[in-house]
């Protein structure tokens, strides 16, 4: 393969959004729509306005979703889930754009089919609930919601409401994407697909639209085991034999869509917008004081990427409905990267790093270089040099605007990319993304990037003595999802992997000098300042799995040091060494299986903060974090650090399986 | 199915796959039970054997005895000595009982090919009228042995009096169109996503899939034998029809329409309409039904038992087009099928029934976009099926009723079958007695 690098043509704000809006047709589903999150300088209705004008041809070429109509003239400065056309986001992506946009991240690309102009939400009725309720949110992948763990009996859901993200294209009221089910009609399903006592659930699944089967991708819950179906009843399970709490369920089903689009893998638009929607629907139920229902939303998803200091759009939007809503609180998963080797951190004038691009990857690959903050932008800062895998070097690539450089293949096609970027204010970092193209592809139309070793050097120079950050972004395609993503990762030979004995190395070696770290893989989500957010724990031993990401995070602009170390505590997400995972639902009424990670660890803790606030008490990171600190003595061992555990370990209670440490 | 070697007789007839019926025996290993003789050194088999009691005999039997045994004949085709006959032996004669009764006609119609099954009595004559008598020619050498005159009576006489045929519909299936098949790749696609949750359960049903309802009916071969051999009899019977209905048809298999498909399993040289899988578990689900309910045993009158056969055979069904090897059409098909047969031999079996069905799959109707739901074609509460399926004016599947013709011939072999069948699945006579 004849590779050569020539100049970089101009481009957006964000590399890597500016790389995925740039591929060719070949990379996209067909009339493709693109989910982004955007952060406004203007009001909804002036952006839709300014969009308009700018794109008169497109008719539309932006589609708000419905759930922004109350909030169409409110404030700027807001951060919202929009989708919108190829060009469109591209102009918004472009620094000084006209049209009100500081700043994007962009989702997926959909297929136009599930994207539709839809009819304003009718508002609901208030309802009142009794004192000690708790609405449950669950945002994941599929979620049973006929198992009985959400039942009070046979056709009574205490499933208030779940949106499907992905419905079919001819499902009637569907909304702008997917479509909505409320109690009253997940009820009636449940009636008429129940004889003689038994709850036919494949009926139900379809005819709730939650299984399609059309051959588009993974439809988790026709699956004995599902994410979604695990979580939510470790955050909301309670058998239907009358001891279940007051703990109505709000749930989100995430669209299999977004793990197929080969350009890149952004989770956060669509999360954004299923915060939205529940939070939209939260607000008609009351406590008989008249105080809104307090809230826990689970989010069982990580990512490697963002600038990690809690500025990221998803960090910003979690942080506004947080504002808006006093009665929400939100836990996370501290991540499960740990080993991922996918985080370098870069702070000798000189580094090298080795970008190991996997063979028979059919998604592209990013890196994220981002810079510390800096008042003034510092071309010095940081210079990259990239050799891919029997290639010439590219030339130096700086902390400048319009600095990059594009690798085209012996027939002029680009395969990658280096590329700076600005992030203005709240980030005001810059960020250099490195972006490959698949490896491998079944359309000969697609042009591949040589898999194997990147070399990559790094030189570092400036005023600022704050270290360059890096992270590959997260593209392994989860079990049994299509797509054929594999995870890119740092391969440098430094990277000590196992102890003396041959154990893995859960934490780095003191003083290594290695620029590939465990220490930072925290979740991109989970670095907000008020999410509550868990690591995981072997309940058996005391011991955190090798798996739990670890802290710390980047301070925030102006901060001396981050506002946290690491996670807030660690929690139930193996019962033992010989008992990975916690047992939970499967996805049909009566079977439980096992899962693992800190996707479990996280909704147990949203289960515990739920009991705390139906006792009354003030729940938020400081209680959680002394209820761990309090618990943790309990345990066997030294207390774990905090850039893993937080302010200890929490003790929780297997809901389901484990005799006698269960509910009563 | 395996191939069954045997030291009987019989066993010439295993050559041929289609009477491996026994091998659904096997599958239960039911009958290796008798394996127990083998603790007596292998019954009569072997060479060594043979040639000790050749010597044996010479060493005791003696001079030949002027003996003159009280010996009797046997009652002709009594049921009373059915448990005498080989495990192998009983199963010709059910699938005798069975594949005698039925006979096959075809429309070879290229666009939309169909098949009739259709189910054959002999009705008797009444008082000596109505049959018709075949006269044999008695030959030029009559008379030349005067002393044996009563058995050249019956020589010259006339031959049997031939009953009268009744020919009647029982299943007929034809073809859906190309366009509705390849309307239904997009299930192949969707349901390939599966394998790896069904995979066991895939492989596991290659064989007759009895385990599986044995997980819900209680069978076993200590408990249920006769239970067990009326459903191999019904199984091995249904596969020879279907065999025949998917010849007829040659309905493409998905593997065909595209190379996406890679099935985990490989693609039987059959043709896809109706599933043999479908047929054989709906069949055995629906007769289990029938044997449940006639032992009027009080857990079982409840339709929640039903439902549950009912979901099995659907599993089994839907598991071949997770496999790759089925449409959703051929699932519906074969079930339909198989509900069908199940009423027909019920009412072989069971002289207390005297309706039968008549049920038709009438692929030119069956929409490509839907997928198979068992509901659509049996009601678990009534035990029946719904008169029509699918749009009520197109339906893809009806069901007619009607009545044995009089006088038909009822098989006393099948009836002493199902009676020891029914037994099994009833309470023991102390039951319910309060002690």
């Amino acid at each position: 393969m004849t590779l050569r690098w020539i100049d970089l043509p101009p481009q957006g704000a964000d590399p890597v959004a500016a790389f995925r809006l740039s591929r060719p047709d070949a990379h996209l589903p067909e009339d493709p729509w693109w989910s982004a999150l955007l952060a406004l300088e203007v009001s909804l209705a002036e952006l839709q306005a300014r969009v308009e004008a700018a794109f008169p041809e497109m008719a539309p070429g932006m589609i708000l979703p419905e759930v922004h109509a109350p909030d169409l003239v409110v404030q700027p400065g807001r951060v919202v889930t929009v989708f919108a056309r190829g060009p469109v986001l591209e102009e918004m992506n472009r620094p000084g754009n006209g049209l009100g946009v500081s700043a994007i991240q962009l989702g997926a690309a959909i297929a136009g089919e599930h994207v539709q102009q839809a009819a304003p939400l009718e508002e609901d009725d208030q309802i009142v609930l009794p004192q000690e309720t708790v609405l449950m949110g669950v945002i994941d992948d599929g979620i049973a919601i006929a198992h009985e763990l959400f039942r009070s009996g046979p056709a009574e859901s205490r499933v208030e409401l779940a949106y499907v993200m992905e419905s079919a294209p001819d499902a009637r009221k569907r909304g702008s994407y997917g479509h909505v089910l409320k109690r009253r009609r997940i009820d009636k399903l449940l009636r008429r697909h129940s004889r003689h006592g038994l709850l036919d659930e494949e009926g139900f699944y379809r005819a709730a639209g939650v299984i399609r089967m059309t051959g588009e991708g993974l439809e988790p819950v026709s699956q004995r085991r599902s994410h979604g179906t695990h979580v939510c009843s470790l955050a909301a399970g309670y058998p239907p034999d009358g001891s279940a709490r007051e703990r109505p369920i709000l749930c989100a089903m995430l669209p299999a869509s977004v793990t197929r689009d080969v350009t890149g893998r952004s989770l956060e638009p669509v999360l954004g917008l299923a915060v939205d929607r529940l939070l939209h629907h939260a607000r008609r139920y009351r406590l008989p004081d008249g105080e809104p229902v307090p809230m826990v939303l689970n989010f069982s998803y990580g990512n490697f990427g963002g600038p990690h200091d809690g500025t990221s759009l998803i960090a910003r939007l979690i942080e506004d409905r947080l504002d808006r809503h006093p009665a929400l609180r939100v836990v996370l998963p501290a991540g499960n990267g740990n080993l991922a080797q996918v985080h370098a951190t870069l702070s000798a004038p000189q580094e090298e790093l080795r970008l190991m691009a996997r063979p028979d990857d059919r998604t592209a690959s990013h890196v994220q270089f981002w810079l510390p903050y800096q008042t003034e932008r510092e071309a010095e800062a940081l210079t990259l040099r990239v050799r891919p895998p029997g290639g010439p070097e590219s030339p130096p690539v700086q902390a400048r605007p319009g600095s990059g450089a594009v690798l085209v293949d012996a027939r002029g096609r680009e395969v990658a990319r280096l590329a700076y970027g600005w992030h203005p204010s709240p980030t005001v970092r810059g960020q250099i993304g490195l972006s490959l193209h698949p490896t491998a592809a079944l359309d000969s139309a697609v042009a591949l990037a040589p898999a194997g070793q990147w070399q990559i050097h790094a030189a570092l120079g400036g005023s600022s003595p704050a270290p360059v950050q890096v992270w590959v972004l997260r593209e392994e395609s989860p079990p049994g999802y299509r797509g054929g993503g594999r995870q890119a990762y740092f391969d440098n030979s430094c990277y000590r992997r196992f102890d003396a004995l041959g154990a893995p190395l859960a934490v780095d070696p003191a003083e290594t000098d290695c620029p590939v770290r465990r220490a930072g893989t925290l979740s991109g989500f989970a670095t907000g300042a008020r999410p509550v957010v868990v690591a995981g724990l072997t309940e058996r031993n005391g011991l955190l799995p090798d798996y739990s990401a670890a802290g710390p995070i980047t301070p925030t602009r102006g901060a001396r040091s981050a506002d946290r170390k690491g996670p807030d505590a660690a929690a139930r997400s193996d019962d033992s060494p010989a008992l990975p995972g916690v047992i939970a639902a499967g996805s049909r009424s009566g079977s439980y299986l096992r899962l693992n990670g800190t996707s479990m660890a996280a909704p147990l803790v949203a289960r515990f903060m739920a009991d705390g606030l139906a006792r009354g008490e003030t729940v938020d990171r400081t209680w959680v974090a002394e209820a761990a600190a309090g618990s943790d003595s309990t345990y066997p061992g030294p207390r774990p650090a905090p850039s893993r555990a937080g302010s200890g370990r929490l003790r929780i209670d297997a809901p389901f399986g484990v005799p006698g440490s269960g509910d009563p | 199915m395996t191939y069954q070697s045997g030291g009987s007789p019989e066993s010439a007839f295993s050559a041929f796959s289609a009477f491996s019926a026994f091998s659904a025996f096997s599958a239960f290993s039911a009958f290796s039970a008798f394996s127990a003789f083998s603790a007596f050194g292998g019954g009569a088999g072997g060479p060594g054997t043979a040639e000790a009691l050749i010597t044996n005999r010479d060493g005791i039997a003696g001079a030949p005895l002027n003996y003159d045994p009280a010996i009797r004949p046997a009652p002709p085709a009594d049921p009373a000595g059915i448990p005498r006959l080989a495990a192998e032996v009983r199963a010709r004669l059910y699938f005798a009982e069975l594949a005698g009764r039925v006979t096959f006609s075809a429309t070879l119609d290229q666009d939309r090919p169909a098949v009739h099954l259709w189910q054959t009595d002999l009705v008797l004559p009444e008082g000596g009228s109505g049959g018709h008598r075949y006269e044999e020619d008695a030959g030029d050498n009559a008379g030349d042995n005067p002393g044996e005159e009563s058995d050249h009576a019956e020589h010259r006489g006339p031959g049997p009096e031939a009953p009268s045929l009744s020919l009647e519909p029982l299943v007929s299936v034809s073809l859906p169109d190309i366009d509705t098949f390849k309307e239904q790749m997009r299930y192949l696609a969707a349901y390939a996503d599966l394998r790896p949750d069904r995979g066991p359960e895939i492989l596991a049903q290659l064989s007759p899939p009895f385990a599986f309802f044995a997980s819900i009916g209680f069978m076993d071969p200590a408990r249920t034998p006769y239970t067990m051999e009326l459903l191999a009899t019904a199984g091995q019977f249904a596969s020879v029809a279907v065999q025949k209905v998917k010849y007829t048809l040659a309905g493409k298999r998905p593997i065909e329409f595209s190379p996406q498909v890679q099935p985990m399993i490989l693609t039987p040289t059959h043709g896809t309409l109706p599933s043999g899988h479908a047929t054989e578990a709906f069949l055995l689900a629906r007769l289990l039904v029938k044997l449940q309910r006639a032992a009027k045993t009080p857990q079982y009158q409840d339709p929640v038992w039903a439902e549950m056969l009912m979901r099995q055979a659907a599993r089994v069904a839907v598991n071949r087009t997770v496999a790759g090897g089925h449409f959703p059409a051929d699932s519906a098909a074969g079930a339909l099928m198989g509900l069908t047969l199940a009423d027909f031999i019920a009412e072989r079996c069971d002289p207390g029934v005297r309706t039968r069905s008549h049920g038709r799959f009438l692929g030119g109707n069956f929409d490509g976009a839907q997928d198979f739901d068992w509901h659509m074609l049996y009601d678990a509460a009534e035990d029946s099926q719904p008169r029509h399926s699918g749009e009520r004016h197109h339906p893809w599947a009806r069901v007619g009723r009607g009545k044995a013709p009089r006088g038909a011939e009822g098989s006393a072999v099948l009836a002493w079958l199902w009676d020891k069948a029914v037994a099994e699945w009833a309470d023991l006579p102390g039951h319910g007695a309060g002690g």
